[in-house]
């Protein structure tokens, strides 16, 4: 799924390795992953979610994942995504109260423009993407187990190839599991139009010459999972992530300004005349981000048989992002099976050393003669997000299960454009065969 | 800051307990217990809804092919 318009640095389900580490958390609880499958059956996951954010993104996502466990306890998980999206994104330009603002599509055909008040989007794109997971999980010995697993995704301008590895090793009386994993990806991004010369003026279509860009992810991670008693479970993660490459977006532009914060005209810096406020700067990212994170996680159960999910992640990252996330989660049992489980989540992040809402002709000039990053990309700006949502569901007699989700998602940062509310619908069944 | 991982990992080794024994991990082995496992596909699918919204990702794993979309 791409709820946002094209690219810069790359996406990663958290899937692949998050499964393993599942299955290293059930080796460590002495049973096999999907508790309740048989040896040699296969477990379907399957789930639709739906995703729609007011005046832009709709996206439709159904997926599937098929696990089967073998004889010696080695695992096979396979899952399969296909993204639908259609809506409009923002382009990166201010929210002008006074001006009219014009772009050029994409591709460079269309122009468009957008009244003073409105959040410059553009609504010229529709994407589908496909993605195949695949891992393994296998004993080395009584208490050491490999992972290994690949991945591919393609949508119209972007695919990405992936490999990842990883040992987990039981100790304490299989009462803790030291996980370590690589992970390395190869992205192709094939900008609409070509790849445009950042820090150029959009009105210009100024390209490189080249169709297509790449960049390259590499992956670390560290994780202990540790029983902390007969009703609690803790899992601490660190992942390093390092990727070099393209990671500007090639459809997102920084509007100049004058003095009063008013659109300018690309007259004012001799560029392509297509309207009023058409001074748009195409964006530039650095060519490399290297970003830590730590995750932390617990799960207990109360008396009651209630659970109380909680988790915190720390990332901080070269380009000067630092981001606080809380997840929590409570699982209220109820009769026949069934549960109720409520869910806060928050969010928050500092700014990106290049990020900026808008830029002056004096800044543009020194940043085209230096060639220094900018961009006003909202998502690398101050940013706080809440989603608060309720997910219930029941196991049914024959041990298959459906759930079903709904949830509000809200945005906010320093800009107008940075203010977004979505909705998220989801169903789900799990069944065995 | 290395002092307060360094404090924050020793106490949360002292409030382990005993091991848990094999045949004391009725309440662990549930779905709902095992990180990773426990949300299903939900994990996956809000990782990638929230790294296409926001400036972050990672923590909870990798690798799982991706989108442009960040």
């Amino acid at each position: 799924m791409q709820l946002k318009k094209k690219p810069a640095s790359a996406r990663r389900d958290a899937i692949s390795v998050g499964s393993a580490l599942a299955a290293a958390t059930c080796a460590l609880l002495g049973q096999t992953a999907g508790a309740s499958e048989s040896v040699e059956d296969w477990t379907f996951d399957s789930a639709v979610l739906y995703y729609s954010e007011s005046d832009r993104v709709t996206a439709v996502e159904p997926v599937v994942r098929g696990t089967r466990t073998f004889e010696d306890d080695s695992e096979l998980s396979l899952k399969l995504t296909f993204d639908s999206l259609t809506g409009a994104s923002h382009n990166g330009a201010i929210v002008s109260d006074t001006g009219v603002q014009t772009f050029t599509s994409p591709s460079g055909s269309t122009i468009y423009r957008t009244n003073p008040g409105d959040v410059p989007l553009d609504d010229t794109f529709k994407d589908t993407r496909s993605a195949v997971n695949g891992q393994y999980t296998w004993n080395l010995s009584r208490t050491w187990r490999a992972t290994t697993g690949l991945n591919y995704s393609t949508e119209y301008d972007f695919t990405s190839l992936g490999a990842n590895a990883g040992l987990m090793w039981d100790l304490n009386e299989r009462n803790s599991t030291l996980t370590l994993a690589f992970a390395h990806e190869s992205d192709t991004i094939d900008p609409v139009g070509g790849v445009p010369t950042a820090l150029t003026w959009q009105s210009d279509r100024v390209r490189t010459g080249t169709s297509s860009e790449d960049r390259s992810i590499n992956d670390f991670l560290l994780g202990w999972t540790q029983v902390m008693n007969r009703r609690w479970i803790m899992q601490l993660n660190y992942n390093l992530s390092a990727s070099s490459g393209y990671h500007t977006d090639p459809y997102k532009v920084v509007t100049l300004v004058d003095a009063a914060g008013n659109p300018e005209d690309s007259s004012t810096v001799g560029a392509t005349d297509i309207g009023d406020g058409d001074a748009q700067l195409m964006e530039q990212r650095p060519d490399s981000r290297t970003k830590h994170a730590v995750y932390w996680e617990n799960r207990y159960t109360r008396q009651n048989d209630d659970v109380v999910a909680m988790s915190y992640r720390f990332m901080t990252d070269d380009w000067g992002i630092n981001s606080h996330t809380v997840d929590l989660r409570y699982r209220w049992k109820m009769q026949n099976d069934w549960f109720l489980q409520p869910h806060v989540r928050w969010y928050s992040q500092s700014a990106a050393d290049f990020w900026r809402e808008s830029i002056t002709v004096a800044e543009a000039n020194l940043i085209q003669a230096t060639q220094d990053d900018v961009s006003a990309d909202y998502r690398l700006g101050d940013l706080t997000d809440v989603t608060v949502g309720l997910k219930f569901g029941r196991e049914l007699a024959s041990g298959s299960k459906w759930n079903a989700r709904l949830e509000f998602f809200q945005q906010s940062g320093d800009t107008d454009a940075a203010d977004v509310d979505a909705l998220i619908g989801q169903v789900g069944y799990t069944f065995y065969w | 800051m290395r002092t307060a991982v360094v404090v924050f990992l020793v106490l949360l080794a002292g409030c382990q307990q005993a091991p848990v024994k094999p045949w004391e991990r009725d309440i662990l082995a549930r779905e709902d217990m095992i990180p990773g496992e426990a949300e299903g596909l939900d994990d996956a699918l809000d990782d990638h809804i929230y790294f296409s919204k926001e400036g972050s990702s990672g923590g909870r794993g990798f690798g799982g092919g991706g989108c442009g979309c960040n």
